[in-house]
Formats: C-alpha cells, sequence, structure tokens
C-alpha cells in the first residue's frame, strides 16, 4: 500500500529519511512516517536496531519476521492512530522483532490515539511478548483496543482517557502487568478472565479509578492482585465499582492499603504470611463483599492484620453478604453491616469505635450457628 | 435500571435511573461535575444523546 511506511537498512534512527522504503526492501529515501502512514518492519528490513530518537507518529506499527531490534529512547513519543482503520485492524504488533527496548521503563510512553471509534472496530495490539514501558490511550471517537497474542506487561504506567476523551480497552483473556493505572473519564475497560497486576514498590496511588459514569468497568471473571511488596502506603482507589476478586496477598510487605471510594467485591483477600498489616479503608466509605470466604482477610499469630480508616474516630463500613469468619484482627472505626455475623475470631483485638462485631470466634456448624 | 447512555462523541457510560429522561439527566449532570473537577469546559456540544436499557433489574 501506498501508505505503508517499510523500514529498511537496519541499524539506524526513525528520523532518517533514509531508513524508510515506500516497498518491502525498496529504495530508501520515502520520508519519514506521519500519522497516515502504517510503519511496517519486516525480513526486508536488514539487521539490527531501529532507534525511535524523536516523536514519530504512524496509523499502526506492524512487525513480522524481522532481524530488527526495536528501541525506544528516553522521553520520546510514539503516537499510533489517526482516524482510519489501520490494515487487519492491528494497531500495534511486535511479534516480528527481534527485541524491544527502552531507555527508561517509565518515560517509554506508547500513545494509542485512534479517532476510530470502537461501534467500528476493536484495533488489535500484540506485544510480541516483549514488556512496554507506559500505555496511554485517549481519542475524541472513543477508539477501542484489544490484547492479542500475547499478555500485556508493562514497566511503567497504564493510563486511559485524557479530558474528555475517551477509550476502550479489552484485555480478551490476556493478563495486564502494571506498576500503576489511571482510568478516567470515557474509559471502558473490559477485565474479561486476565489477572491485572500491580507492580509499584513505592507509596503511591496503584488503581485509580474514575467515579464518572462515564468510567465504566466491567470486571467479569478477572482478578486483581498486588504483584510487589512495599513498606509504603499504596492506594486503590476502586472508583464506586464492582470488581471480581482483587487481593492483596502476597507476603513481605509492611506497607498499608488504602482502599478508596465505595467499592462491591465479589470477593476481597487480605492478607500477609509473614507480617502484620494494615487494611485501611477510607472514613465516610462502604466496602461491600457479596462471596466473603473464611479466611479470606485474616491475620496470624504474631501478625495481626490491622482494619481501621483514614480518620481516626471517623467510621467505614464493611458489608458482607456471607458471614463474615475471621481471626487474628485489630480492628478500629468500622461498622459491620448487612445484618450478617461478622466474627472477628477469638485471637482478634476491638481497639475501638466499631459497629456490629463478634469478637469471638464463628460457631462451628450447627443448627444453632443459624447461618 | 441500568442504563447506557451514550454522548455525542460515541463514549458511553452507565447510570442508575427509572427513565431514559431520567438516565440522561444524571448523565448530564455527570458531565457538568468532572467539567467542574477538572476546572474544564464541557466541549461544545458534547452532550448525552440516548439512554439505553442493559440491565432492567
Amino acid at each position: 500500500m501506498a501508505l505503508d511506511k517499510y523500514w529498511v537498512g537496519g541499524d539506524g534512527n526513525t528520523n532518517d529519511s533514509a531508513h524508510w522504503a515506500a516497498t518491502s526492501g525498496g529504495a530508501g529515501g520515502a520520508g519519514v512516517p506521519a500519522s497516515s502512514n502504517e510503519i511496517v518492519v519486516d525480513a526486508n528490513s536488514g539487521t539490527g536496531t531501529m532507534i525511535v530518537n524523536a516523536n514519530l507518529a504512524c496509523r499502526s506499527f506492524r512487525s513480522a519476521a524481522s532481524a530488527i531490534t526495536l528501541q525506544k529512547n528516553s522521553s520520546i513519543a510514539l503516537n499510533i492512530g489517526d482516524a482510519t482503520r489501520p490494515t487487519g485492524d492491528v494497531a500495534l504488533d511486535f511479534s516480528g522483532l527481534v527485541n524491544y527496548t527502552k531507555q527508561n521503563s517509565v518515560a517509554a510512553t506508547i500513545n494509542f490515539i485512534s479517532e476510530v471509534p470502537n461501534t467500528v472496530t476493536f484495533q488489535q495490539i500484540n506485544t510480541g511478548g516483549f514488556s512496554l514501558g507506559s500505555i496511554s490511550m485517549y481519542g475524541s471517537a472513543n477508539p477501542g483496543y484489544i490484547l492479542v497474542g500475547n499478555h500485556l506487561v508493562m514497566t511503567g504506567y497504564f493510563g486511559m482517557s485524557s479530558g474528555f476523551s475517551g477509550a476502550s480497552f479489552a484485555s480478551n483473556g490476556f493478563n495486564v502487568t502494571a506498576r500503576r493505572y489511571t482510568f478516567g473519564f470515557g474509559a471502558v475497560i473490559g477485565g474479561n478472565t486476565g489477572t491485572w497486576s500491580i507492580t509499584e514498590n513505592a507509596a503511591a496511588t496503584v488503581w485509580s479509578m474514575g467515579n464518572s459514569g462515564f468510567t465504566v468497568y466491567l470486571a467479569e471473571n478477572s482478578t486483581i492482585e498486588m504483584g510487589a511488596t512495599s513498606t509504603g502506603t499504596r492506594v486503590f482507589n476502586g472508583g464506586n465499582k464492582t470488581y471480581n476478586l482483587v487481593r492483596f496477598i502476597n507476603s513481605g510487605s509492611t506497607g498499608t492499603i488504602t482502599i478508596g471510594d465505595s467499592n462491591t467485591f465479589d470477593r476481597l483477600q487480605f492478607q500477609d504470611a509473614s507480617n502484620a498489616r494494615t487494611l485501611r479503608l477510607t472514613a465516610g466509605t462502604a466496602q461491600t463483599i457479596n462471596n466473603y470466604t473464611p479466611g479470606d482477610i485474616q491475620g496470624g499469630s504474631g501478625r495481626l492484620i490491622s482494619i481501621d480508616t483514614t480518620t481516626g474516630g471517623s467510621p467505614a463500613t464493611l458489608n458482607s453478604l456471607k458471614p463474615f469468619d475471621s481471626d487474628y484482627l485489630s480492628v478500629k472505626d468500622i461498622t459491620a453491616g448487612h445484618n450478617t455475623p461478622f466474627y472477628a475470631g477469638a485471637n482478634s483485638s476491638n481497639v475501638s469505635g466499631n459497629t456490629n462485631w463478634i469478637f469471638t470466634a464463628r460457631p462451628k456448624s450447627g443448627m444453632f450457628a443459624g447461618f | 435500571m441500568l442504563f447506557a447512555v451514550t454522548l455525542s462523541n460515541g463514549v458511553t457510560g452507565h447510570f442508575e435511573a427509572e427513565s431514559e429522561a431520567e438516565a440522561i439527566a444524571a448523565a448530564q449532570a455527570d458531565l457538568e461535575r468532572l467539567s467542574n473537577e477538572m476546572n474544564e469546559p464541557i466541549p461544545e456540544g458534547l452532550k448525552p444523546e440516548n439512554a439505553e436499557v442493559v440491565d432492567g433489574s
């Protein structure tokens, strides 16, 4: 296609016209791609490293069985998408690269900014199994993107939407890994069956879901989990959405997990096999757990799990649609709701400000257990 | 009921409401709240255009 720009000549910088040809293996000098061009790296691209050394725009980036490593320099934008559907509805395909490297694990952002609406097509993203830096998705026409072929692993951040622009993203059963996630106005996220892993190990807001009706989170059968230990406080702002399984169970952290907004979880797990930890609920919010399973939130001997709120003396509510059955907790300022018995367990501590908790073990099964 | 409300730019949101008119009003209110929070005017022409029931329960 005339709109394709083929990489040729192996090693080189992407702002060098001599490395761009109008045909596969053709003569260089076809000009640096613009947003209306589709970049192709293939077997005729030569051998070596293709360095994105200056801001680069394209409709799509495709690769097929090449000997090319793609390197993205720090603080350089790679903007993918225009107002036209890319060939095969492929926005990005790195599967034909030898490798993808980044000079900076976070600042190597790829922006998906198509203006093709998700009602027309979901454009494919295939990472080729390489970890990306950060990803941003937005567009005023509300484009849609779907993972194919490989999991999406980012060493940086995952952000969706900007201002009043939106985007839709479906993980399509693949896993997603990033340090932090931000979903703003117009972001529509399909969790599908994959696991979304949070790998931030510093104090930070690691999950920021917009609380607008125009930020739609479809949890489906997905799992969200903390994938890194930390001594710092990490904040999960759920945006008043409904989640499937959210778990903070990797051992070795001492930092607090703070949950913001009033969210619903099918299951919420908070445990640490080696340390005392704190689960902190934002004062005035309510967290609802639909399918609490005994032990989902539980400490151990010498390592209590504290549940408290962001403002001492100001309660938050913890609802459970099934009996809450735990042990080795230290509870402060938590109102237990939904007319379900909340058994904190015989080894738990009733600090202050709690309502509706029972600080004994849950009775063993039997007709007088009642539930 | 849960309505899917679509804006003129194709962005879709979900709103609990008893009627289509209520859903559109809720969506407009949400836009205005976001505009205030972002300290950014609502883009010209951006408005809720239609609402469809996605969950009638």
